[in-house]
């Protein structure tokens, strides 16, 4: 895993990392969120959610959308997706999204078993909130950290799936593999 | 990633600490055991605040609850609530130069429905305390005092890549598959090689625990489901279902982990509780503990899970005898005894 001289080295190289202004602007991320062996990632405004008694694979899902402005208080048990600010680059390493500590214990998860990120991903990262409690989160905080572990071997897969070019909360695209029980997609 | 040798090697060299270490920690092949003490800790108020995580964590590495609420966990047990967050200090500190210790629940746990980290699990490579495991079970389930309820990992920290140390890209992935000898696959015909992973797909046998409550040290009785080829199987949120994937997989050379799909994440579904990595030399399925937020109807042979090889640095055992190693007959009996 790179040590915050290893990430300073390659930003602008093989590690792209901007902030998304409000006004769609990408401007550089500021040198002190390279810390602890990764860049820190912070909350976007905008939140998105689904009330569904069963999710079936091969039906979309209807999303509510939100922007927040100074707060949200979010429900226990329910899952959100927000999104980072950051917008990100890889090629030649796997970045790896994890939560920060302030997050864990107070009992907020930002991803479902998921964190791994893909060899040529880009986009923003997509988070899969989910508190054990009601918990308020704030618009800009620090919320996650990206990690990035070389990639070992031909890296000539890049990713190019569902999910490139992600900037705001994106939903599962799921049911484009399934058509009604059924998958029609490897 | 270290090996335990090289865990234990770097100890004696002073560059890894682990304060309070249990005798046995360094018997799996790539990490070590920490446990909890009889202390846990609850938020008193309904609504938490991460702005006052630190007042939290130091709450409990001070042992001084104001926000917080110190329960202690007798010798005969303590029933743990479903959904709840418990707090707890590791019994060990753990300090490093050089290296990043990464956290990781039990695999045992994970398929009783008790996660142990909530996505904080990579530290930093200058860390210097305890571990706050964050507990959240599934179904109601008595808990022990003095468990052992993760294990650390260590990620080497570097400024210059070097090539070999690291995650094996998708083509090396297939290399080493059409090699033969460090990733054997058996039941191919469905995996997907990703930029970095590989998809594996669930089996249609899925068992589900009995009785309204775990016990964390019993064995807990299960019963089978099987996914209809038609119409899926539709998952509760309340319960904790124990999966496996179609394929049986062999690991040499290396430290596999199994981490969700994005597009199943994004409805909410775990396939494990916080116990991610694997061990070098494992030989079976992949065994999952699969619990949605929202209920879901689940397909046969759904892709349903992806597994990442890293290199391990150091030496390990030829021979892994971990409790689900080469299983092939009932599997999840297997994960029910103790």
């Amino acid at each position: 895993m790179l040590k915050d001289s290893g990430i300073k080295r390659e930003l602008n190289k093989n590690i792209t990392v901007k902030r998304i202004l409000e006004n769609g602007d990408m401007v550089n991320i500021d040198e002190s969120q390279i810390r602890d062996n990764g860049i820190i990632v912070t909350l976007g405004n905008k939140l998105s959610t689904f009330n569904k008694d069963v999710i079936n694979l091969g039906e979309k899902q209807n999303w509510t959308k939100e922007v927040i402005k100074d707060y949200k208080v979010i429900k226990s048990h329910i899952c959100y997706l927000g999104c980072t600010n950051e917008y990100t680059e890889t090629i030649g390493y796997v970045p790896m999204l994890d939560g920060l500590p302030e997050l864990a214990i107070a009992g907020i998860k930002i991803h479902v078993t998921a964190g791994f990120g893909d060899n040529g991903y880009k986009g923003t990262w997509t988070l899969e909130i989910e508190s054990t409690s009601e918990a308020i989160l704030y618009p800009g905080m620090e919320i996650g950290k990206i990690t990035y572990i070389p990639v070992v071997g031909n890296d000539d897969i890049l990713y190019n799936g569902k999910y490139t070019g992600q900037i705001d909360p994106t939903e599962s695209r799921l049911s484009e593999e399934y058509k009604g029980h059924q998958r029609v997609r490897k | 990633m270290l090996t335990s040798k090289e865990i234990e090697r770097q100890i004696k060299e002073g560059n890894i600490s682990v304060e309070g270490m249990l005798q046995s920690a360094l018997s799996k092949p790539n990490s070590c055991d920490i446990s909890i003490e009889n202390t846990l800790y609850t938020h008193r108020s309904k609504i938490t605040d991460p702005r006052s995580s630190h007042v939290y964590k130091s709450e409990i590495l001070t042992d001084t609850p104001h926000l917080l609420e110190r329960v202690n966990i007798p010798e005969s047990g303590m029933l743990l609530e479903a959904g709840k967050l418990y707090l707890a200090r590791s019994k060990e500190k753990i300090t490093t130069n050089g290296h990043i210790p990464t956290f990781n629940g039990k695999v045992r746990n994970s398929m009783m429905g008790v996660h142990t980290e909530l996505t904080n699990v990579i530290h930093s490579d200058e860390f210097n305390d305890y571990i706050i495991f964050t507990i959240v079970c599934v179904k109601p389930t008595i808990i022990y005092p003095n468990m052992k309820m993760g294990n650390m990992a260590f990620f080497e920290s570097f400024e210059i890549a070097n090539r070999n140390i690291g995650m094996l890209s998708g083509s090396e992935i297939q290399k080493r598959l059409d090699e033969g000898r460090d990733i054997i696959i058996e039941n191919k015909e469905n995996i997907v090689i990703n930029p970095n992973s590989v998809n594996l797909t669930l089996n249609e046998n899925i068992g589900y625990y009995t009785e309204p409550v775990i016990d964390l040290i019993k064995d807990n009785n299960v019963d089978y489901l099987k996914i209809d080829n038609d119409n899926g199987l539709l998952l509760k949120n309340t319960e904790i279902y124990l999966g496996r994937t179609n394929e049986w997989t062999e690991t040499n050379n290396l430290i596999p982990m199994i981490s969700g799909r994005s597009s199943l994440g994004r409805l909410g579904l775990h396939v494990h509780n916080s116990a991610a990595m694997g061990s070098i030399g494992y030989k079976g399925y992949w065994h999952l503990g699969i619990k949605p937020i929202i209920p879901i109807v689940v397909q046969n042979n759904m892709k349903c899970c992806q597994v990442y090889y890293f290199t391990p640095e150091g030496d390990y055992p030829e021979n892994y005898n971990g409790f689900l190693q080469d299983v092939r007959e009932n599997p999840l009996e297997k994960i029910r005894k103790k």
